[in-house]
């Protein structure tokens, strides 16, 4: 049974077509289908240079329920882009609730944060941090090193995540200057050598024989890590990563061994991604985020101004909680915030 | 060096300065004043996206392009290395025809460089991706690595493999109001997008838990460089009013 054509798409038919020459006896008339009575058809040939659309009517007939179903289609294409944003029809109260929560949540958090910071308020909320399985590996590994090993230590992280990066950065940096191993720093971020001369510069005393090395930036991403370890002489790789894309560059790049080449310190926001490579092994260790900074810090015997920032994260993570749920039940009791589109669903 | 002029001080001072205008963005919607912290937390961002580009710039002049181009090509004119001089200039010469991206009608030049670009970066991360990460954890999965328990083994083999079969699911899209065996088919596979859906909502939880305390941890730091500042300058306003 032949399948039957849509009207729009019937209209579109080729009509009778006006020949520019007269029709040639051997070309076949089409006989059935949708070319039904149009002469010399194929062989295209013929007819490939007439001008576009001669012979066709472009006037289709569409009826209303075509055009009620297209509009229903252009409707819903059109709806996904117009729902995420509605500013525009925010009155100048509703801006101001809006700016009046995004002010509260600041103030509350920010509270939260500076208290246990002030000299003397030492709240004492959360203890001495112990280092995780994996932090206890890598402390293993770095107090294993022998004097005069080579260690190549990537600072790929910029100024933006400096303040929670720093803080584990001063740890292995120290523990590495205290094993007396030969420390090369690179970075695949152009910002990173920066953020590590700030690093080495606040640990290394005038004193002290300098074995740091910056060897700079290196352009290319993950292309560039080939050539750094073909160039950067090291027994050992120490990543430390605020995003985990630089921590699957170097695991993908490295090759695997037993005992791992590479170790890692990570932000927290990268360890939930680069957790499967300490898992199959191709990060031997791994110390996450402030916590874990300072616990290594405690286990040198190095950390000196107390355990302030801990506290600090604690109660702003409290309060945090607190406002989550708050603002559930709150959302749960009133049916949400007076935005236009909630005034649009409760009309 | 400026004689009697402390520089840390005042690179903290203007940190400091810097980052409350950073965090005046959150009062742009008070009225009246509202909008002079949105100007404010602007001037921090242009001052922020401006150094960064000078920076950026400078780096690759003083990383990137003298040492790695112009010393190596000196180098090698020296010795009279001419496989040195060729690597050197063709390096140099790929750079300058990627300047050409930039002219509209000229951009077909920078084509090459592109291409070289896009093999190369495609060729290291296709084979890493392949090697370091596809094969590597699909043998640690096969493995039940990081299993230690047989607790441990169960739950990785039961709510791993549901939760991603399930977040699989919640991606496909069935039509309700079906009959027979079309709409049993239908209701197990809503039933499971549902438990897909949950697998995701604590995925993305758990995401943005470990963005905020990444984000807290940045906050933590600069409120501890910042603080001491104010305290001091706080304490020296007190003094003076005494």
């Amino acid at each position: 049974m032949a399948a039957q054509l849509p009207s729009w798409l019937e209209a579109l038919k080729p009509k009778a077509i006006e020949p520019t020459a007269a029709p040639k006896e051997e070309e076949p008339v089409e006989l059935e289908g949708i070319l039904e009575g149009v002469r010399g058809a194929l062989p295209v040939a013929d007819v490939a240079w007439q001008p576009l659309g001669a012979g066709i009517s472009m006037r289709p007939q569409i009826t209303p329920d075509e055009l009620a179903r297209a509009g229903a289609l252009q409707e819903l294409l059109a709806r996904g882009a117009a729902t995420p944003v509605r500013r525009e029809g925010e009155s100048r109260a509703q801006k101001l609730w809006g700016g009046t929560q995004r002010l509260f949540v600041f103030l509350v958090i920010a509270v939260a944060a500076i208290l246990p910071l002030f000299p003397g308020a030492s709240l004492g909320l959360v203890g001495a941090p112990q280092l995780s399985e994996a932090g206890g590996k890598m402390y293993e590994n770095i107090d294993g090193i022998k004097s005069g090993d080579r260690v190549l230590v990537a600072f790929d992280y910029d100024a933006t995540q400096a303040p929670e990066m720093d803080a584990l950065a001063r740890a292995v940096v120290r523990h590495l200057l205290a094993r007396k191993a030969r420390v090369s720093v690179v970075s695949l971020y152009p910002a990173g050598p920066a953020a590590a001369q700030v690093v080495i510069n606040g640990l290394v005393s005038g004193t002290a024989p300098i074995t740091i090395t910056n060897v700079g930036y290196m352009p290319g991403q993950s292309t560039a890590i080939p050539y750094i370890l073909g160039t950067v002489p090291f027994s050992q790789v120490i990543e430390l990563a605020a995003v985990p894309d630089t921590v699957r560059w170097w695991a993908e790049q490295l090759p695997r061994s037993d005992p791992p080449l590479l170790w890692a310190g990570v932000s927290a926001q990268a360890e939930p991604m680069s957790q499967p490579y300490l898992t199959s092994r191709q990060v031997g260790g791994m110390i996450v985020g402030v916590p874990d900074a300072i616990a290594y810090e405690l286990k040198l015997g190095l950390f000196k101004p107390g355990v302030a920032p801990l506290d600090s994260i604690a109660i702003a993570n409290a309060a945090l909680i607190v406002l989550i749920v708050l603002g559930g039940v709150i959302q749960l009791i009133l049916g949400g915030a007076p935005t236009p589109e909630n005034e649009r669903r409760r009309k | 060096m400026i004689p009697g002029v402390d520089i840390d001080l005042i690179g903290t001072a203007v940190a400091s300065v810097l980052t409350f205008f950073v965090f005046s963005y959150l009062l742009g919607d008070l009225p009246g004043l509202g909008p002079l912290f949105k100007f404010f937390y602007r001037l921090a961002m242009h001052i922020l996206v401006g150094a960064g580009a000078a920076y950026a710039l400078i780096v690759a002049w003083w990383s990137v392009l003298y040492p790695r181009v112009f010393v190596r090509l000196f180098e090698a004119r020296l010795a009279g290395s001419r496989v040195g001089m060729t690597i050197a200039a063709v390096g140099a010469a790929l750079g300058v025809l990627l300047l050409f991206k930039g002219i509209r009608s000229l951009a077909w030049l920078g084509n090459l460089s592109t291409a070289y670009l896009i093999g190369v970066g495609v060729g290291v991360a296709a084979g890493g991706a392949a090697i370091g990460t596809l094969h590597a954890q699909s043998q640690a999965t096969t493995t039940f690595a990081g299993a230690r328990s047989p607790l441990d083994l169960v739950v990785l083999f039961i709510v791993g493999t549901l939760g991603t079969l399930t977040v699989f699911i919640s991606f496909t899209f069935t039509t309700t109001g079906r009959k027979g065996l079309s709409g049993i088919w239908a209701r197990i596979v809503q039933g499971l997008s549902v438990l897909g859906r949950f697998f995701l909502y604590v995925a993305l939880g758990a995401a943005f838990a470990s963005v905020y305390v990444a984000g807290l941890s940045v906050l933590v730091g600069r409120l501890q460089a910042v603080l001491p500042l104010i305290l001091s300058a706080l304490s020296r306003l007190l003094a003076m009013g005494q």
